[in-house]
């Protein structure tokens, strides 16, 4: 129950934080957010800057070089939308490292059963994914012509789509077996 | 392609979820119909396969590559629902679990990379298959993109209109639909609708050269 109630906060704080247009405002949550991550203050803010950098320099840039076009103020706007992206990506990240997601979801049980089993499909296909292009690099010493990576990137695919649909019937067999689709 | 978190308005993100939940909703219901059972964990599989896609790097002639997504690839082999059920799952997951997307944006990323995309390869495949077979597979991804990518175009473009103050500066987004529309459909009809109509050509003419592909339990051509 506890992770549901954070979740309905999660997204309430989400929703005010996209609602709302003061700076203050924005450096106060963050503040109260610094707080709230306690130990985990610098993973999560190495974590937020990381995911906003690109998206948030590339619009920050091109605003400056606009405003200046057109010789308008650019300081607030560009204070205000990466205060804002910001805060609403560090309390995803906060959320993230506080709950457990599953638990948070499961007031939908389809939504919480898709969710596991895709989260633990793609934890697998990952690994996967990575020893196929281990074993891509441990056969070649130049770079590949581009017929030989389309070929290599067809066959990856095709891997995985069979291996998509043969763990599907078996993911299906395993719960029926344990009586998931009794009740 | 994804919108991050912040740079839409309420007005356009709510009005956005009162339309993707549903068609997801009605999506999943389809899928159950011909499924039954086996509904989630071919969802689920098809989600983490589609998450995959988004990390697979497609080379392009002249030296660069890029990610495709994977929608177009799915609705052909499949059929538009799945992909959009898929591709929303997995925004799903990539915002809440990986932190990358917004929640507030998914809706918005849901309809256009799930919905939009999905719909638009599905048709433009079945209305250009007729001529040939290779120009319908790539122009099915590669119009996946683009028409996708208008649709953001125009979503991010409305934003200055939508939310302004008083001296009518931006609240969200900046940049107007006469800014955002030839940029983000150059970049999609050059570069990235490429890569997607590649994809989309290379893959499913060879699962058919294997001879493999055998929809599970999904009619290929139901919508």
């Amino acid at each position: 129950m506890k992770e549901k109630i954070l979740f309905a906060f999660y997204i309430i704080g989400v929703v005010v934080l996209t609602s709302i247009h003061n700076i203050y405002f924005f450096i106060g949550s963050i503040v109260i957010l610094f707080i709230l991550s306690g130990r985990q203050f610098f993973k999560i803010t190495r974590k937020t800057l990381k995911a906003i950098l690109i998206f948030n320099s590339f619009i920050t840039i091109s605003y400056i070089g606009y405003a200046i076009y057109k010789d308008i103020s650019w300081i607030d706007y560009i204070l205000l939308i990466n205060l804002r992206v910001f805060s609403i990506t560090f309390l995803t990240f906060l959320f993230i490292s506080k709950v457990n997601l599953f638990k948070a979801l499961s007031f939908s049980k389809t939504l919480s059963y898709i969710l596991v089993l895709s989260y633990t499909q793609i934890l697998t296909f990952k690994k996967y994914l990575e020893d196929f292009k281990f074993t891509l690099e441990s056969r070649l010493l130049n770079k590949p012509k581009l017929s030989d990576s389309y070929n290599f990137v067809s066959s990856m695919f095709f891997y995985f789509f069979n291996k998509s649909i043969n763990n599907s019937k078996e993911i299906s067999q395993g719960m029926k077996s344990r009586g998931f689709f009794n009740d | 392609m994804h919108i991050p978190d912040g740079y839409l308005s309420p007005q356009t993100y709510i009005s956005a979820y009162a339309v993707s939940i549903p068609l997801l909703a009605y999506g999943i219901k389809k899928l159950r119909e011909n499924l039954n059972e086996e509904t989630f964990p071919f969802i689920a599989t098809l989600t983490a396969l589609s998450f995959l896609v988004m990390l697979i790097n497609i080379p392009i002639p002249g030296g660069t590559s890029g990610h495709a997504i994977g929608t177009a690839v799915l609705s052909i082999l499949f059929n538009p629902w799945v992909a959009f059920v898929s591709i929303s799952f997995v925004l799903i997951i990539q915002s809440l679990i990986f932190g990358d997307g917004g929640i507030t944006a998914w809706s918005v990323n849901s309809l256009g990379m799930g919905f939009i995309a999905s719909f638009s390869a599905y048709f433009t495949y079945k209305l250009l298959n007729r001529i040939n077979k290779n120009i319908a597979l790539f122009i099915s991804g590669w119009i996946s993109i683009v028409v996708a990518s208008f649709f953001f175009a125009i979503i991010l473009g409305i934003q200055p209109i939508i939310a302004h103050d008083g001296s009518g500066k931006p609240l969200y987004f900046p940049f107007d639909i006469s800014i955002t529309v030839p940029a983000l459909l150059g970049s999609h009809i050059l570069y990235f609708g490429v890569i997607e109509g590649i994809f989309t050509l290379i893959v499913i003419k060879f699962i058919e050269k294997v001879k493999a592909h055998k929809p599970f339990g999904v009619e290929n051509n139901e919508t």
